[in-house]
């Protein structure tokens, strides 16, 4: 597969977890909200400062969007244990896709960039580092294959991230939903078009962090070139400190074409 | 029992791509067999999910309660005998008793689910809350499956029906006691 092709196939997936976004968007923001309807039977039980680090608002969110997505039959699920939490084959390809929640609070760490697991990517690279002795060279390595071989089958490995922006509010249902993207991240074999960009550096030395907002289109396609991010949700009913945070993720929203 | 074959299938389909991700084992089998099962699960419209963050993985929604489902897993080297026992979380159970150790009482497990949901919205509603748990017992170097089975832990408004008490402490964690016939599906062995 050449480095056009593969980028067309996640494209053509991308485009796929897209339009079921927009077309699940209700009744995902629905699901995400059905917890107040027993929320008398639970609340005095729950108690994240007893060790417990989460939110109210992420268990819940991953247990309805990833049963969205299992009901579409996108793939056939695999067990391998070195993978996103949703991981499937298709007719074409290995798919890795993973869901990230922040809070407004930590809006910093979701404007531009995500962080992202060892486990859920294929992509490697030396990146620079800026410290007080000035630029240091660090290397990653992704856990991920950029093909998969199933008996001499070669299949790439696909990866994306489903990105959850919300605001935790006092009162029930003490959140609101302001964000929701899907993203792709460019496969290792794609290293010599988008280097080190892809990287920012994590808040440890071996952690990184996906820098979409540099490598925001798909650079081997076509122009016009399709975006390497997709807004599915943007709550135009938000405060307007979080809007101007969000200054980014509001361009590309208001720049998509269907 | 009718997805059997689908699920053990689920199962093995890591070894096809074992040599590609196996140097980046930690030894944890749950994430792939959740996967499989959750998937399954989530397929078959059972219910209407819940975003409830006290519960088990799996919770939903149906016509007449609300159920809770866990995933335990354990390799075959951790229990030799294949004994049906699993851990037992406080929010994945609405029974509430005494927890076991060497024979006497030592403790109270407090269960932190409601033995029935009460429904505000959109009608007002009393549901019971049900808890199961699949167990899978696995191969380390295979993912062979040689015994899998499913629980339903009773109500807690069951407790006074119950002839034996079934809570015991291992280490640190509540277990189920060996309870063939009673509240257990044996799926394979």
């Amino acid at each position: 597969m050449t480095p056009k092709e593969l980028e067309e196939l996640e494209n053509t997936y991308l485009d796929e977890f897209h339009h079921f976004l927009l077309f699940a968007k209700r009744r995902i923001l629905r699901g995400l909200n059905t917890k107040e309807t027993i929320r008398n039977d639970w609340e005095d039980k729950w108690s994240p400062d007893s060790g417990e680090r989460r939110s109210e608002f992420d268990i819940g969110a991953e247990r309805i969007i990833y049963a969205f997505f299992n009901t579409q039959g996108f793939g056939i699920p695999n067990s391998t244990p070195v993978g996103s939490d949703m991981f499937f084959e298709t007719e074409d390809a290995f798919i890795h896709i993973d869901m990230k929640t922040v809070q407004t609070r930590n809006i910093g760490d979701y404007t531009t960039s995500i962080f992202v697991g060892q486990n859920q990517n294929s992509y490697s690279s030396d990146y620079s580092v800026r410290s007080k002795g000035g630029l240091v060279t660090r290397s990653y390595s992704g856990n991920l294959p950029s093909y998969y071989n199933v008996n001499g089958n070669m299949k790439p490995c696909l990866t994306y991230f489903l990105t959850i922006l919300y605001e935790e509010l006092d009162n029930a249902p003490k959140f609101k939903v302001l964000n929701i993207n899907i993203l792709c991240m460019p496969n290792g074999d794609l290293v010599s078009q988008y280097g080190a960009r892809v990287f920012k550096a994590g808040k440890n030395p071996d952690k990184v962090r996906f820098n979409f907002s540099e490598v925001e289109d798909f650079e081997l396609l076509n122009d016009p070139k399709p975006k390497r991010i997709r807004i599915a949700y943007f709550n135009e009913d938000m405060d307007e400190q979080w809007k101007t945070k969000l200054k980014y993720l509001k361009g590309v929203y208001d720049e998509q074409r269907f | 029992m009718y997805a059997k074959d689908t699920l053990f299938e689920g199962f093995r389909s890591a070894n096809d791509l074992r040599d590609q991700w196996e140097n980046n084992w930690e030894a944890e089998y749950v994430q792939g067999a959740e996967r499989i099962v959750y998937s399954f699960f989530n397929s078959q419209g059972f219910g209407k999910h819940n975003s409830n963050p006290v519960s088990s993985d799996l919770f939903f929604q149906t016509e007449d309660a609300f159920i809770h489902i866990d995933l335990k897993t354990t390799l075959t080297t951790n229990k030799p005998d294949l004994s049906p026992k699993h851990d037992i979380e406080q929010n994945q159970s609405s029974y509430q008793g005494p927890i076991i150790i060497n024979s006497s009482q030592s403790n109270i497990f407090k269960a932190q689910l409601p033995t029935h949901y009460k429904t505000t919205n959109p009608k007002n509603q009393t549901l019971p809350c049900l808890t199961y748990f699949v167990v899978i017992i696995f191969e380390k170097d295979t993912f062979e499956v040689p015994c899998m089975y499913i629980t339903c832990v009773p109500n807690g408004l069951l407790k006074k029906y119950m002839e034996i008490e079934f809570l015991v402490q291992e280490k640190e964690k509540i277990s189920m006691q060996d309870l063939i016939g009673k509240i257990v599906n044996i799926l394979n062995f």
